[in-house]
């Protein structure tokens, strides 16, 4: 696969899970990371750089909104979570994943089971 | 320092990152390393090893670089100290800091519940009982003269206290010292006369209102107006010219329908047209609560001579002027009185005997003497209470400020400003302290309006309760304060010497130090010793009340009692009214069920008294003896049968006495005792004066003789205990001297509303114009006179009860911290084999100490507050030994419970845990 396709790839679909982790409650960057990797049972990882970089663009785009959050005998973390654009968009990336990972089964001849 | 932590700060440092991107990128990228560091570690890492693989994991130089270029701009980080800026700029960053300090607190508080409920119940009680006695302070002693400058006002009140005439609220000042202090006092700028009393208001079917019989220079002395058209001009103050009347804004509003042209229009009182002059503002008020019109005083040529002195039945009132004192009123009147003295020498002696005296007193005082002294007690009670709170809130404070040391030394180790963090304590209590007022206040407002007991008896009635301004601002200066007081306890912990401890993250550290817990033992010793002081005082309050329901009132309160008031104007002569009377009399008794029925002039309990000079034939006071003045009452046959008033000699009126008679007179066993100590009364003869020459120069002329046809039992007359010994009273029959206004009195096997209903009927069809008014049991007529009595008690026990509550709850707080700070000693104790008994006595110790140095000195207290509430009310009898053990009792009571719970977790401690965890 063209490399750059790929990292199109990733990236969108990147985008997609972290929205979708923010889903259901604010997380902090750290939380975002090990539930990915735990849900994917390790298979997507993310590395500190790209995570926060994604995090930043997410930020900047208005999707999601991070704040620091103080917690008596916690430290003190940036929490993010999802803004009403954020959600929109979660919803529109998740139906265009759809569609094109049911075009890739198609094409590749792979079958949900 | 970790390795991976100093790699970091090398890099960020290495990307030259603007001061705000560090700030924020370093930060999120340490939290999340730290994290993962974390992890590897709970994973089982070494800590070099997992140091090591955070580095490998770790953003390049570059990748920082790029990272914080890809940060939206930010807004200053919470914990950064704000610039200085333009002033708008840095107030409009003040109340976002302190809004997002609101909103802090709000979550903080929402994480401790148990402490918020705990605080906010605590509070909320204290502030409502505090609100409460302030609103009704308010009510009853702020409010109580609602003109411009009310504390300028002074009555003045003639007394002979020994002749058995007290000072008293009005009803004590006659015409002629109303014209000589006007010439002779001038100390008081502007001076009136006013008497309340009820008229009857209408043609048809006239209602029974209250009316007040002013000088027209009531008006201009208060400095008020009418509202529409005008108040009274001098000369309708003379006879003649004086069908004038003044209505409230009530009744205005109830009899015209607000009409603007009732200016000019007619109104019947008492049978007699009056030109409506004017109608008053809607909240004037002045004296009595309770009137609804005012007529001008227009005195007659008698009531203006000499003759008519020491006749008191007027209230006198004056205005100081400017710069004028009291005690300048008081010495003016001095001074006229003894001038007056020597102006009539025949009645020289008998007044100074009689200790004769004119009092001036300002008005305030005056009206409000019966209930400012509970309200006062109960007000210091209130503080109190609230003080036992304060101090339980500043111990559960100073917990939660432990326990939060930590977070706060982290937070000032980033680089928060003391200063900050200090406002944002504050900002954290007072917004607890606020939410406990807002529950506080509508607390107050529900008992107030809601629980008929509740303090409402207190206020006079017609006065409105309100939370006007002056509450509020109460109950919010009641909150701020403490709010700033738990606000300074929680600031104590970021105090520069605790934090050093806090950051060392050592467990122990953390527990109280031992002056800390010197000082939570006092506290709570101060908050046994005010509980005690309190219960005990309620104790007493309660018992001394529970006595006076007990008194027998002599008569029968069964008796069904309901007012009339022939208008002279329609029955101007004494057969008239006697055959009215003897008709209607005659009429109730053939109602059924009726037993007994029977009027009187003054009934027990009621408004109306009077009090007049006799004494026995053949009787002269002896150098300095005083004559005296007993309560004089005239009754109709069947009166005392209908009273259950037995006679304990001679006989009962019966009908005989009528005008040109014998006079004859009964009188009751205390007047009985006093006149004639070793003698039968009956058949004795009592004298009365004409005028007051006739003490000092008695002559058969200015003498009426009336002989003693028999004696009664003595009756509780006005209050169930009175400040001193009365000196009795004497009843003269109605058919020799015929009143105009009686009120009946009805023994009946029907129910009271039957015998109101038929009484109504049986006045209708003799004169349907007569309204039978004030229809009362006499149970309730003595019940309304304990009313007061009854709010304070009622009041001081709920007190006394929440100190109680507040002091258990103070006591099991510092024994619950004893034990969980010597959990560890009491763990090696045990494995060291100590008994039980032994673990538990280290709590009871702590227990007995705090409780029993507390109880001294609140007893104590207790018996100086017994002594200061004897002194305050008659019938209470000081410290009294039921009260106090009864008090004891229940805290001892309290006090065991706060301690069981403590003594039980002490005694559960696990040795094998409580080591462990070491």
């Amino acid at each position: 696969m063209d490399r750059t396709l790929d990292r199109e790839l990733k990236k969108g679909s990147a985008e997609l899970l972290i929205l979708a982790c923010l889903e259901g409650r604010a997380r902090h960057g750290y939380d975002v990371a090990r539930r990915i990797a735990d849900e994917s049972g390790g298979a997507i990882r993310f590395n500190v750089a790209s995570l926060y970089g994604l995090l930043y663009r997410l930020e900047s785009r208005g999707w999601i909104r991070g704040r620091w959050i103080e917690a008596p005998n916690e430290r003190r973390r940036r929490t993010y979570a999802l803004t009403p654009a954020g959600r929109a968009m979660l919803a529109e990336q998740r139906k265009g994943w759809q569609l094109f990972a049911a075009a890739v089964s198609r094409i590749a001849g792979v079958e949900h089971g | 320092m970790a390795e991976w932590r100093r790699e970091l700060d090398r890099r960020c440092t290495a990307a030259a990152l603007e001061p705000a991107q560090r700030d924020v990128v370093q930060r999120e990228l340490e939290e999340h390393l730290e994290d993962r560091f974390d992890d590897l570690i709970a994973g089982g890492a070494a800590a070099a090893d997992a140091s090591r693989t955070v580095v490998a994991e770790m953003p390049a130089i570059a990748a920082i670089q790029r990272l914080a270029r890809s940060r939206p701009a930010h807004r200053a980080v919470a914990l950064a100290p704000p610039p200085a800026e333009a002033d708008g700029r840095s107030l409009w960053r003040l109340a976002t800091g302190v809004a997002r300090d609101v909103r802090f607190a709000g979550r903080s508080f929402l994480r401790d519940r148990t402490f918020t409920v705990a605080a906010v119940l605590t509070l909320a009680a204290c502030i409502a009982a505090n609100v409460m006695v302030f609103t009704l302070v308010n009510a009853v002693l702020l409010d109580a003269v609602d003109v411009p400058e009310p504390r300028s006002l002074v009555h003045v009140g003639n007394i002979y206290p020994q002749a058995g005439v007290l000072p008293s609220t009005g009803g004590n000042s006659g015409v002629p010292d109303y014209f000589d202090r006007r010439t002779s006092v001038p100390a008081l700028a502007d001076q009136a006369l006013i008497d309340t009393r009820g008229v009857s208001v209408g043609e048809e079917a006239a209602e029974r209102l209250t009316a007040m019989t002013a000088t027209p220079t009531l008006f201009p002395m208060l400095r008020v107006q009418a509202a529409l058209g005008r108040t009274f001009t001098d000369d309708e103050g003379e006879e003649g010219r004086h069908r004038k009347v003044v209505l409230s804004d009530a009744l205005w509003r109830r009899r015209f329908g607000g009409a603007p042209g009732v200016v000019g229009q007619s109104l019947t009182i008492g049978g007699v047209p009056h030109e409506i002059v004017g109608v008053m503002p809607r909240n004037f008020r002045f004296f009595d609560d309770e009137v609804v019109l005012w007529l001008p005083a227009a005195f007659t040529a008698e009531e203006r001579s000499d003759a008519s002195r020491h006749s008191n039945n007027w209230t006198h009132v004056g205005r100081l002027a400017p710069g004028a004192t009291v005690a300048q009123v008081q010495a003016q009147l001095d001074a006229l009185n003894a001038a007056n003295l020597e102006r009539f020498p025949a009645l020289k002696h008998v007044l100074v005997d009689a200790g004769f005296r004119s009092v001036a007193v300002p008005l305030v005082d005056v009206l409000v003497a019966d209930v400012r002294r509970s309200l006062y007690l109960l007000w210091a009670g209130v503080a109190c209470v609230l003080l036992i709170g304060v101090v339980n809130l500043a111990a559960l404070t100073l917990a939660r400020s432990t326990a939060r040391r930590g977070e706060i030394a982290t937070r000032l180790a980033l680089g928060a400003a003391p200063a900050r963090v200090r406002l944002q304590l504050a900002t954290e209590y007072l917004a607890l302290a606020a939410l406990g007022g807002v529950v506080g206040v509508a607390v107050a407002w529900a008992l107030i309006r809601g629980v008929p007991g509740a303090g409402l008896a207190l206020v006079p009635p017609g006065r409105t309760v309100t939370l006007d301004p002056r509450v509020w601002a109460y109950a919010a200066a009641v909150t701020a304060l403490v709010g700033v007081a738990l606000g300074l306890v929680a600031m104590r912990a970021v105090a520069p010497e605790r934090t050093a401890a806090g950051l060392r993250d050592d467990g122990r550290s953390r527990t109280g130090t031992r002056t800390t817990r010197w000082l939570r033992q006092a506290l709570v010793v101060g908050q046994v010793a005010m509980a005690c002081t309190l219960l005990v005082g309620a104790g007493v309050l309660l018992t001394s009340f529970q006595r006076l329901l007990a008194i027998d009132t002599g008569f029968r309160t069964s008796v069904v009692t309901g007012a009339v008031a022939l208008p002279l104007a329609a029955y101007p002569t004494d057969p008239e009214r006697l055959a009215f009377f003897e008709r209607l009399f005659d009429q109730i008794r053939a109602l059924p069920g009726v037993a007994a029925a029977g009027a009187t002039t003054n009934i027990p309990f009621g408004s109306s008294r009077s009090d007049s000079v006799a004494w026995p034939e053949g009787w002269t006071p002896a150098p300095g003896q005083s004559f005296v003045s007993p309560y004089q009452i005239r009754v109709s046959p069947g009166y005392f049968e209908t009273m259950g008033i037995p006679a304990v000699a001679g006989r009962t009126f019966d009908g005989s006495e009528v005008s040109g008679s014998e006079p004859v007179v009964i009188v009751d066993e205390q007047l009985a005792g006093r006149f004639w100590p070793d003698r039968d009364a009956v058949g004795r003869y009592l004298l009365q004066p004409r005028s007051p020459e006739a003490m000092s120069n008695p002559t058969p002329e200015n003498l009426v003789r009336y002989r003693v046809v028999g004696v009664v039992k003595s009756v509780k007359l006005y209050a169930l205990v009175t400040p001193q010994d009365g000196v009795g009273c004497y009843y003269f029959p109605f058919g020799q001297n015929v009143p105009t206004s009686i009120v009946v009195t009805v023994q009946s096997a029907a129910a009271p509303s039957v015998v109101e209903r038929d009484l109504r009927r049986v006045l209708a069809s003799l004169d349907p114009r007569l309204p039978l008014f004030d229809v009362q049991i006499m149970r309730s007529r003595v019940d309304d006179s304990l009313r007061a009595r009854r709010a304070t008690t009622t009041l001081a026990v709920a007190f006394g009860g929440l100190a109680l509550g507040l002091s258990a709850l103070g006591l099991y707080g510092v024994l619950a911290y004893l034990v969980a700070q010597r959990t560890r000693e009491i763990g090696i104790r045990m494995a060291l084999g100590g008994s039980a008994a032994a673990i538990a006595g280290l709590v009871l110790r702590e227990s007995v100490i705090v409780v029993g140095v507390g109880l001294a000195i609140g007893l104590a207290g207790a018996t100086w507050l017994g002594r200061v509430l004897a002194s305050e009310m008659a019938d209470v009898s000081g410290p009294d030994p039921l009260a106090m053990f009864a008090a004891l009792g229940l805290l001892v009571l309290a006090a065991l419970l706060a301690t069981a719970v403590p003594a039980r977790r002490a005694l559960r401690v696990d040795p094998a845990v409580t080591l462990a965890a070491e």
